[in-house]
């Protein structure tokens, strides 16, 4: 009977938020209605939480959670111009980083050098906050650098906070979240109430709330709080509704270690880890970092003794984590399950330096919940922390996440519209993890209001692609961390060429700045001349050796098979030696000075030919699955009515794929499953079976 | 219109993907092709090259779409003729998947068809089609429509039905252990190669586990190169199941052969040692083509003439498909166990060259039961399964050793393996060379190049292809084993 219209925020009539809020009228006053003024002025910075109102000012976007997706969120969405909110329960914990003080790592580099691209916020920061950065993974191959760094807490905190009270179209309000609101006819958000019953209506809300979902933190046997990280509140309320609204939920843990004081360290007895020199930046957009190479912080590796796992094994009925292991992660989250899991007694512990001027340092690999004391016994057995002083014990922190295959590729959920979900809540761990996924739940919820398509990334596109179409298909049994190894086109979905996979896409929905398209567009131009002008220089393959000089082979047999400059520059011994090739590029057009000025572009033209060929290869099943991807399944669509297997039919209806593509992807759906998906789908009334 | 203008945009969208598309091919006859004619079609952008490099023509415009040419189609390489057929082409969109089609018709044998496939597979970017791709690529192309898809769906549902019980699971028992085996070794070093791609700086994984990888992977590749060298595959069907008649001296070898060509072909003679060379003869029995080779008597003996005969004996049987074994019942103790003698005998046999023959099937004959007590005729229904009890010279059942020979042969050519060329093996044959092609990129790369990812990339290609033939092997299955393998932290 009411159809509830889309409306637009900026020319925001009453009529139309009578009809939307009319659930809402037998609740409210009339008079709090009238009240209601949309202001057109761009908004930016804090507002306060509002007493004694019982309806706030509308907004497009509400972000519920300040953590790593929920600021990429909440600025993604207000980059794509929608007014957006973003709330959160204290404002001075905006951009905290809960756990280890580094960003970063195999896989993880990969997933922050793509939300660079989409123009996000991680990376940037980094750039400027960073006390160490290090690649990782340097002597396997370019497709596999992790690019990682040691980030000082405080600073990174205050870059962000600093970003988000300064984005236009965003404002930030400190509260708690009660309850969301929806339209229970059409299963749609229409905004979200604050503990004290104030209503904000809105069009899309994106729950970004990380472990604060019913969060518990776990301290030895006795201890048992609740709490999402140690002295915050957990959002009980928002658990219960979600739960309400049914969807499926799961429990997971985590765990952080004990945080030493660094001056009670003898880093005598460690072996030192210096950063880069020199450090490479995470941003497409910088060319250097914040800090000089050599004032870069120091990271220090030891190893855990005999002695601890001895102290480890006597006390493992009093770690909670253990004991309560139902259905325990494959890999060791906690020092206790590596020692109870693996035979080696020794295992590596980095001290990680938390900042500039903070006191503390952060053992890495020592996450556990056992009891106070304990901890304490079992950090002296390490060598050089004999006489350490811990200033906080590590705990374990259990808490909900929902079954993210209740979610769509947008992030979407499924059972409610406009309803988002992004970060650890979908079950996720780490902060690269969390803010991959904001930054996707920002452009889709901004999307919805724009009445744009929903901007998806396919598994062939990127790391972020492959994450949600993991967690969407499969669901998370552990929290869900990247590798390298999970991504099938390594080779092509590589950490370089981030900017040439989705710096376009993202330009073209509205996400990334007219800065950064400019610098990209700029450097696509040369790089795509420099590629054609060096792929058509072609020479029989002796005269090439006789120019390269190469050493060996110069005086060997004659071979007139022709090859281009391209082909060859990656080889050795002429790769990334650019004094070598970069002569005989002719300079007619400006090219070798060009090359010449600038290194970055040698680099990666070189990085391209060594992948070219498997990246060519890979190229052809990349577009068979995106042109499966075009194939939308609508939500609506009945399995029952397939003639396919029992067993099929019970996997395509749990996990209710959105394309033809993911439904391929499900283990056990068979070449005739498809077939008979597909013929369906063409019987389906929809028009829109394709997604152009 | 707007129907017409969806459809429009629709093609020209799949038209900008399938022109990058893996051309494909397959029988389009299905795989039980003892037949007069069977249909190879080739679907896809590259899809008349095949057509000219087949009939080694130089232009296409000498084939003018839609019409029949009688063409001899060669070898690309070897250019070998391997049949004389009939070629046409469709050019796209007006074809049956709206990509250019080339069509063979060639005469409906298995050996010609994977001579076919053995060349189609070895051009860039062709590979075998899946079950229903042609279909599902009509359909893509708009040009399927829904009565059509309607009636495809039951064939391709019989095919991937038929596809899954020709798979690993209805294998004999050794094939089918082999390509598992092969599966876990290269999950293992796969697993292994990404845990220290992915956690080897931060977790401490050890150096070595890489040697350890390339070392397991060249036991894989070797073992895989072998098992597709070491059968003569596709050679069977066309030359014939080859079959050696092995003995001691004057066992009764050379009747025998006589028997089953029913013609003198062999001098028959009481001397021991008659037989020198090995004599060939060709004959089909139940249907199937054999060549039967009688050879020299297996002895040990100073005659360097004789000798030469037995080493001969004993090279012929080594390329044989199946043994049959030779004993004079009369050499062997009435009163003692038979099946153990019969062991002894074989044994002492074949270590005269020291040989064993493990792997070949073998059907033992024990002649001239004319010549022995009938007392021992009741022991007979003790004997193993593969061994008969005939007399050559009075033709006692001799017509149960035929109908036995008969179904051994039979069994040797179902046999899904690669001795038999079956299509849906050739499939097989064609992921397990990709799998040994990319096996030995790995071993190349992982010693030249500093590359380590290059490496590990024709790595995870290998298992994918060996994953076609025994199960795809999904990335959770990588992860248990790191996982279970390696201590790995949060």
């Amino acid at each position: 009977m009411f159809k509830i219209q889309r409306y637009n925020l900026r020319s925001f009539h009453l009529p139309n938020l009578i009809t939307t809020t009319h659930r809402w009228l037998t609740t409210f006053s009339y008079d709090s209605l009238l009240k209601l003024k949309v202001d057109s002025t761009p908004i930016q910075g804090i507002v306060k939480q509002p007493i004694n109102c019982s309806i706030f000012q509308p907004y497009d976007v509400v972000v519920v959670g300040g953590g790593h997706a929920g600021c990429e969120a909440a600025h993604a969405s207000a980059r794509m111009g929608v007014r957006t909110l973003m709330i959160t329960h204290k404002i001075e914990t905006i951009g905290e980083m809960s756990c280890n003080p580094s960003f970063g790592g195999i896989g993880k580099g990969h997933l922050m050098r793509e939300i660079d691209a989409l123009d996000g916020l991680c990376g940037h920061l980094c750039d400027k906050t960073g006390v160490h950065y290090k690649v990782l993974n340097r002597s396997k191959g370019r497709a596999v650098w992790g690019y990682r760094a040691q980030i000082d807490r405080k600073l990174y905190k205050q870059a962000m906070q600093n970003e988000i009270l300064n984005t236009s179209n965003l404002h930030v309000m400190a509260a708690a979240v009660r309850d969301i609101v929806i339209d229970k006819e059409q299963l749609r958000i229409t905004g979200i109430t604050l503990d004290n019953h104030t209503l904000i209506p809105c069009q899309s809300v994106i729950i970004t709330t990380g472990t604060f979902l019913r969060g518990c933190i776990n301290l030895g046997m006795d201890e048992q709080k609740p709490a999402g990280r140690i002295n915050d509140q957990p959002s009980i309320d928002l658990a219960k509704s979600i739960e309400e609204l049914e969807f499926r939920m799961g429990r997971l843990k985590t765990g952080t270690p004990a945080r030493l004081e660094t001056k009670t360290i003898n880093f005598s007895k460690t072996i030192v880890h210096q950063g880069d020199n020199p450090p490479l930046p995470f941003s497409f957009l910088n060319k250097h970092v914040w800090i000089k190479p050599e004032e870069q912080l120091n990271c220090h590796l030891t190893m855990t003794t005999a002695e601890l796992a001895d102290i480890v094994r006597r006390n493992v009925h009093l770690s909670r984590h253990v004991s309560q292991d139902a259905r325990s992660p494959r890999y060791c989250p906690s020092i206790e399950s590596k020692i109870l899991r693996f035979k080696n007694q020794t295992h590596p512990v980095w001290l990680e330096p938390e900042g500039l001027d903070s006191e503390l340092t952060y053992p890495q690999g020592l996450s556990c919940t056992l009891p106070i004391d304990v901890q304490l016994r079992m950090l002296r057995t390490i060598p050089s922390l004999e006489n350490v002083n811990m200033v906080r014990p590590g705990y374990g922190v259990e808490y909900d996440y929902i079954d993210p295959r209740e979610v769509k590729p947008s992030l979407e959920t499924k059972r409610i519209t406009n309803l988002f979900f992004a970060g650890q809540i979908n079950g996720t761990t780490g902060y690269e993890e969390a803010a991959g996924q904001g930054i996707i739940a920002g452009i889709n919820s901004a999307c919805k209001v724009l009445n744009k398509p929903m901007f998806t990334i396919s598994r062939g596109e990127g790391y972020i692609g492959v994450m949600i179409d993991d967690l969407t298909l499969h669901g998370a049994s552990e929290p869900y961390r990247m590798f390298t190894a999970r991504s099938e086109y390594r080779v092509s979905l590589r950490a370089d060429n981030a900017d040439l996979r989705l710096t376009q896409a993202g330009y073209d929905i509205g996400c990334v700045s007219e800065k950064r398209y400019n610098q990209f567009q700029t450097f696509k131009t040369n790089y795509n001349r420099a590629k054609e002008c060096l792929q058509n220089i072609k020479k029989p393959v002796h005269i090439w050796r006789h120019l390269l000089n190469s050493p060996s082979e110069s005086n060997t047999y004659r071979d007139d098979t022709l090859k281009s400059l391209y082909s060859l520059v990656h080889q050795a011994p002429y790769m990334m030696d650019n004094g070598k090739w970069l002569p005989l590029v002719p300079d007619d057009e400006g090219i070798r000075s060009m090359l010449l000025s600038d290194n970055d572009l040698c680099e990666r033209l070189c990085l391209d030919a060594v992948y070219e060929y498997l990246t060519i290869r890979q190229k052809n099943e990349i577009d068979e699955v995106k042109r499966d991807e075009a194939f939308i399944i609508p939500d609506t669509f009945d399995y029952q009515k397939l003639q396919i297997s029992n067993e099929a039919k019970q996997k395509l209806g749990e996990v209710r794929p959105t394309t033809l593509g993911s439904a391929s992807r499900i283990p056990g759906v068979t070449p005739a499953t498809i077939f008979c998906l597909l013929r369906a789908l063409k019987k389906e009334p929809q028009s829109s079976l394709l997604n152009i | 219109m707007i129907l017409k203008q969806l459809r429009l945009y629709k093609n020209l969208f799949f038209h900008r993907y399938s022109s990058s598309l893996s051309t494909i091919f397959a029988l389009a006859t299905g795989y039980q092709i003892r037949s007069g004619v069977a249909i190879i079609r080739i679907s896809g952008s590259l899809a008349t090259q095949s057509l000219l490099k087949l009939t080694r023509e130089t232009k296409l415009e000498n084939f003018q779409p839609k019409r029949l040419y009688l063409k001899k189609i060669y070898h690309d390489k070897t250019n070998d003729l391997i049949d004389q057929c009939m070629t046409v082409w469709f050019k796209g969109p007006k074809s049956f998947t709206g990509e250019d089609v080339v069509e063979f018709h060639i005469h409906g044998s298995k050996a010609v068809a994977s001579a076919i496939f053995l060349v189609l597979s070895s051009f860039t970017n062709y590979r075998l089609a899946e079950p229903g791709e042609f279909s599902k690529r009509a359909y893509l192309n708009g040009c399927l429509d829904l009565t059509e898809a309607e009636g495809l769906i039951d064939l391709i549902n019989a095919q991937t039905e038929q596809q899954r019980k020709q798979s690993l699971y209805q294998m004999q028992g050794s094939l089918k252990e082999l390509y598992e085996r092969w599966r876990i070794d290269l999950v293992k070093s796969l697993a292994h190669a990404e845990a220290y791609i992915d956690f080897h700086e931060d977790q401490h994984i050890e150096n070595d586990i890489l040697t350890d990888v390339i070392n397991k992977v060249k036991v894989t590749y070797d073992s895989i190169s072998l098992h597709l060298q070491d059968h003569r595959r596709g050679e069977i069907l066309r030359d014939g199941c080859r079959i050696a008649i092995l003995g001691a001296p004057n066992a009764g070898k050379s009747s025998l052969l006589n028997i089953l060509t029913q013609k003198p072909t062999a001098i028959v003679s009481p001397i021991a040692g008659t037989t020198r060379d090995v004599i060939e003869s060709t004959i089909d029995l139940g249907g199937y083509p054999i060549v039967l080779c009688d050879t020299a008597g297996l002895r040990i003996t100073n005659d360097p003439i004789e000798n030469e005969g037995v080493s001969r004996a004993f090279d012929r049987a080594n390329a044989c498909d199946l043994l049959i074994i030779v004993i004079d019942i009369s050499t062997l103790s009435i009163n003692e166990n038979l099946t153990e003698q019969i062991d002894k005998h074989l044994s002492d046999l074949f270590t005269i060259k020291s040989s064993s023959f493990n792997s070949i099937t073998k059907l033992i004959v024990l002649n001239k039961i004319d010549l022995v007590n009938e007392n021992i005729q009741l022991k007979f229904n003790q004997l193993n399964v593969n061994v008969i009890p005939v007399s050559c010279i009075s033709s006692v059942n001799i017509q149960e050793f035929l109908s036995k020979l008969t179904k051994y042969i039979a069994e040797k050519c179902t046999e899904p393996s690669f001795t038999t060329p079956y299509l849906t093996n050739e499939r097989h044959r064609i992921y397990l060379t990709q799998t040994v092609e990319d096996l030995s990129m790995f071993l190349t790369l992982i010693n030249s190049n500093n590359d380590l990812v290059l490496a590990v990339e024709y790595l995870r290609l290998a298992t994918r292809s060996l994953g076609t033939i025994t199960g795809i092997v999904y990335t959770e299955e990588l992860l248990d084993v790191i996982f279970r393998d390696f201590c790995i932290g949060k």
